[in-house]
């Protein structure tokens, strides 16, 4: 029998009236001055004779009243709405791990059904519904579940999220009005929540449980077991860090059947920089933060490591990698000047009022003929730290710049090797400015700081012009953001920077080293056949290094002033200097993006990686066409690991992109080589390097101990009960008590003849009693 | 790095560089000399002989004599002007006031990074107070206020306690600051003249009331002004406090 045809059950008294109320309205307040008039009309009656006629009358208004409402009688087939019980069960891969045995995965099955059976013997109509969830929610089916619990279909989901099962409209909740009634919840789960969530809900999953308006009850699946593991859960620290500032990272160390005090250790790029202890105990969470100051700007790869302890259940979740990308806040630049000048003065202006730029300097004030006319006591001078500089502090510096400097009267000898390396090898600036104690006055000539020289010196001193001239924009000057001037530098069309003062004097060198770019040069002395180079730059090494080979640049500030310009060349001309010399990434021309969604936890193992190569022209805009090289390296990897390469060429918009699924884990720095052109006309535009992360193991596994702690949260939210897997019975749910119309009729009472027959008859007779008695 | 670490082993600064020249006279530390509608000549050798002492007691390459320069912007020493990043106001009696573009060419030597130096014979002199008048109408907003001993100028070589000149009547400079530098410094105790020699060597003008010990202090003086104009506040990196703390201590 469908339920259309069920017989009435339940009855109920309807007016069928079409009237508008305020005529109803009118009518009653009309009846009611009738029986008013009435009332008035039998005064001095006896008072059986008067309350006679007042029955008769109020009856006879209440009829007519009775009759305008159309009284009816509404017949209804009925049936109660069952309850729904959502019953989700944890799908992710940790519920295969096999407990003492019994995989998770059967003994939630094994609860699950154990649930349908209780539900199917109680009174109340309660509609068992099956859920999977890991990631996200779906539905199951019971023949899905008898599968699940006989290892026919094994719990794979990449993740665990409790939260998804309780999302409204997401997950199993239902939304909106007219969904069906939702009895309760029960999450079979082992609690191993790779989503984030932690025995702390977040205010926003407490709100869901509370808004599911049905108990939510949790079912700990493997809690019983024994499981010890120490695992370094979660870093906590920013995505962006500056150099040589305070960088406090914090580590989560989760024991389970531990409490012992364990040595943690942070490395960068493989080298320890930092150690910490973190006293753990069984069952609990603890912090273990990490401060130090990082040195080298880039993306650097950490990695924290505890050691593992005996019987533990999973190694792999005691070392955690991240990356981190650390930037400047401040390029700290190291500026030796020979002596005081007019240029020094405007040069170490132009750094101190640069709040990017954190400035040392040390100026020769005093030579040794000077007669200061005083004692050392009456002289502010101090002693010239070589030592510490060019030794312990080298490496601290962003940029050295050398301006009209000579450094034998130091014993300076046996530091300009580590200024060497400090260019080639750290990846340090250097910049030598000109005068007469600087390139080969400065008896530089065969020393290690002629290796790192844009330019080759002449041997010996004397090879100075103190000629005035405008210098002109070379070529690779016109679009080398060292010379960007802004407008200035779109005059070179007039012959050079003429818009400028003149410059005064040059340092003469041999000529420019290979590979090495003039972008400032002569206009009419010679280095061969080529103009005498004033401004050149060259990458060495890791590093870069430029050579201003005139004293008199400071002449582009004030005095260009006083002809009636801005004056800002000259800081311009430095700020840019500093910016490449530092390999500003802004500055770069061939640029790799590793774009993962979470960068500083990196992937799991099998994804593929997205690596975009970006590539610029002279002028810093995309051209295109430009054959790029990406080379990944894994950093762990063992001796004979050959690195895997990708070539490709840019598009229009001057991009190329990748993906590339590491084949193993650990970390993987990329690196770019972008040439322009072809063939032996190949010219290298330049590189960029990333790095990025790929986890040892997936999350799921990392991960995987039973947490019951986890799984009491959301039931004390929607409050319900955390029970463990053979305590499912009794869960109580709530019976809504809906009941369903599916079939109705209505008959209508007032269209019989009794009932005017009746009512005529109680006005004939008041009218009758009325009349007998003598009443109008 | 600690300190006493930094500092120890370094070698001192008195094994020094051997003296140099520059590459170019624009390259060479000069002078202006500010030539106005008043007596603004009465002091005609003092900045040689400042530059030639600079060029003696320090590492500053010198120019061999202060340039004439002027506010005016159609005559060679107004286009000399800028070329002088530091430059000498000095004169006797009356100030005739600048015209308004030659105050606003003066101001925009001071705001693009030049110095001024006013050396007056005295405080009463009227050449002070319209030098005071000028400075107000040039750097409206601005304070002189006095420099005191612990300022930069007082140790930017020498260590000094206070201004001299000729005379010693006020122990203090006066400053303007711009762009966080006191790119104007007035003294009232004629230093010039302590320093102004004739063609003969001899010292025109008697320093009181310490005779030649004076006049030593008002070169310093005058040298530390010149080493402020080329190292700015040079002397208050950190790494030069202790020392200098040190050695006013003794």
């Amino acid at each position: 029998m469908t339920p259309h045809d069920a017989a009435f059950n339940a009855r109920e008294l309807v007016a069928l009236t079409r009237l508008p109320a305020w005529v109803i309205a009118v009518v009653a307040v009309a009846l009611l001055v009738a029986v008013a008039l009435g009332a008035h009309a039998t005064r001095g009656a006896p008072l059986g004779v008067r309350g006679g006629l007042l029955a008769l009358r109020a009856a006879l208004c209440l009829g007519v009243l009775a009759l305008l409402l159309e009284p009816g009688l509404r017949l209804m087939a009925t049936s109660k709405e069952p309850n729904r019980v959502v019953i989700a069960v944890d799908a992710s891969a940790s519920m295969a791990e096999d407990d003492d045995g019994r995989p998770r995965a059967r003994r939630a099955a094994d609860a699950a059904r154990a649930l349908l059976d209780d539900l199917a013997h109680r009174s109340e109509p309660f509609q068992p519904e099956l859920w999977w969830f890991d990631g996200t929610a779906r539905r199951a089916t019971v023949e899905e579940l008898a599968a699940f619990g006989s290892d026919a279909l094994p719990p794979t989901g990449a993740t665990s999220r409790l939260a998804a099962a309780l999302e409204p409209g997401q997950g199993a909740v239902p939304r909106g009005e007219g969904a069906p009634p939702l009895g309760g919840m029960v999450l079979l789960s082992d609690g191993a929540d790779t989503g984030g969530l932690s025995a702390a809900l977040t205010p926003e999953l407490r709100e869901a449980a509370a808004r599911v308006g049905a108990p939510v009850h949790t079912v700990a699946i493997g809690a019983s077991v024994s499981f010890k593991d120490l695992a370094l859960e979660r870093v906590v620290t920013d995505e962006l860090a500056f150099v040589r500032n305070k960088l406090t990272v914090e580590v989560n160390v989760r024991s389970k059947g531990y409490d012992v005090t364990v040595p943690l250790t942070l490395k960068e790029d493989g080298r320890p920089v930092a150690t910490a202890d973190a006293v753990v105990k069984d069952g609990a969470s603890v912090k273990a933060t990490f401060t130090f100051e990082p040195q080298r700007a880039g993306k650097r790869v950490y990695t924290v490591t505890t050691p593992v302890l005996a019987d533990e259940r999973i190694a792999e979740n005691n070392r955690v990698d991240f990356t981190l990308k650390l930037i400047r806040d401040r390029i700290r630049v190291l500026l030796v000047a020979g002596r005081p000048s007019w240029d020094e003065r405007h040069v170490r202006r132009i750094l101190k009022e640069n709040p990017s730029v954190d400035l040392i300097s040390f100026f020769i004030l005093r030579s040794t003929t000077d007669l200061t006319n005083a004692g050392n006591r009456e002289l502010s001078l101090i002693p010239f730290p070589t030592r510490e500089l060019f030794t312990e502090e080298l490496d601290t510096f962003d940029v050295v710049i050398f301006q009209d400097f000579n450094y034998r009267p130091y014993q300076m000898a046996p530091y300009l090797e580590n200024v060497k390396q400090f260019v080639e090898g750290a990846g340090g600036g250097f910049m030598m400015i000109g005068g007469e104690l600087s390139f080969s006055e400065g008896d530089y000539e065969g020393t290690p700081i002629a290796d790192v020289l844009p330019v080759r010196l002449l041997p010996g001193t004397g090879h100075t012009s103190t000629e005035t001239f405008a210098p002109l924009l070379t070529d690779a000057g016109r679009s080398h953001p060292v010379t960007d001037l802004g407008e200035l530098s779109v005059e070179v069309g007039a012959g050079g920077l003429s818009a400028l003062p003149p410059l005064e004097g040059l340092n003469l060198v041999a000529g420019v080293r290979e590979g090495a770019d003039v972008l400032l040069a002569h206009p009419f002395l010679n280095v061969g056949s080529e103009p005498a180079p004033v401004v050149a730059v060259a990458e060495i090494g890791k590093g870069r290094s430029m050579a201003v080979l005139t004293d008199s640049t400071w002449v582009w500030g004030l005095p260009h002033v006083g002809a009636g310009g801005r004056g800002d060349a000259h800081r311009r001309f430095f700020a840019n200097a500093l910016r490449w010399l530092i390999r500003d990434p802004e500055l770069s021309r061939t640029r790799i993006v590793v774009d993962l969604p979470d960068a500083t936890r990196g992937v799991e193992p099998g994804s593929a990686v997205p690596l975009e190569v970006r590539t610029f022209n002279s002028r810093y805009q995309p051209e295109g066409g430009d054959k790029v090289t990406i080379t990944l390296t894994p950093l762990d990897a063992t001796d004979g690991t050959t690195p895997t390469v990708l070539e490709g060429t840019t598009a229009e918009d001057g991009a190329w992109r990748a993906t590339f699924t590491p084949p193993f884990a650990g970390v993987w720095r990329a690196r770019v080589d972008a040439k322009a052109g072809s063939g032996d006309d190949a010219k290298a535009i330049g590189s960029d390097e990333d790095a990025f992360v790929v986890r040892a193991t997936a999350a799921e596994k990392l991960f995987s101990e039973p947490r019951p702690d986890v799984l009491a949260a959301p039931a004390a939210a929607g409050a319900g009960r955390a029970v463990d897997a053979d305590d499912v019975h009794g869960l109580p749910f709530v019976d809504h008590k809906i009941e369903r119309v599916h079939r109705q009729r209505t008959e209508p009472l007032w269209d019989r003849a009794w009932v005017i027959a009746a009512l005529t008859a109680l006005a004939g007779a008041e009218w009758w009693w009325r009349r007998r008695r003598g009443f109008a | 790095m600690r300190r006493r670490d930094f500092l120890l082993g370094t070698v001192p600064l008195a094994l020094a560089a051997t003296g140099a020249r520059a590459i170019g006279p624009r390259s060479e530390v000069g002078v202006g000399r500010l030539k106005h509608g008043g007596a603004w000549d009465q002091r005609p050798e003092a900045l040689r002989r400042l530059l030639w002492e600079a060029g003696k007691r320090t590492s500053i390459s010198v120019a061999r004599d202060a340039a004439v320069v002027s506010l005016d912007d159609d005559t060679p020493e107004g286009k000399e002007l800028f070329w002088q990043p530091l430059v000498f106001l000095s004169g006797e009696g009356e100030l005739p006031p600048f015209t308004a573009r030659q105050r606003a060419r003066l101001e925009r030597h001071l705001r693009y990074g030049g110095m001024l130096v006013i050396d007056a014979p005295s405080a009463a002199d009227p050449f002070t107070a319209g030098a005071k008048r000028e400075l107000a109408a040039m750097l409206p907003g601005t304070t002189l206020r006095a420099l005191d001993g612990e300022h930069v100028i007082f140790k930017s070589f020498y260590l000094l306690d206070g201004a001299v000149g000729r005379s010693r009547d006020d122990a203090h400079l006066y400053g303007v600051d711009v762009a966080g530098r006191a790119a104007v410094v007035l003294s009232t105790n004629d230093l010039l003249g302590a320093l102004e020699r004739d063609r003969f060597g001899t010292w025109r003008f008697d320093c009181e009331p310490d005779g030649e010990a004076q006049r030593e202090l008002a070169f310093r003086l005058a040298v530390n002004l010149l080493m402020y104009a080329t190292c700015l506040d040079y002397k208050e990196d950190q790494v030069h406090i202790p020392f200098i703390m040190k050695k006013k201590r003794r």
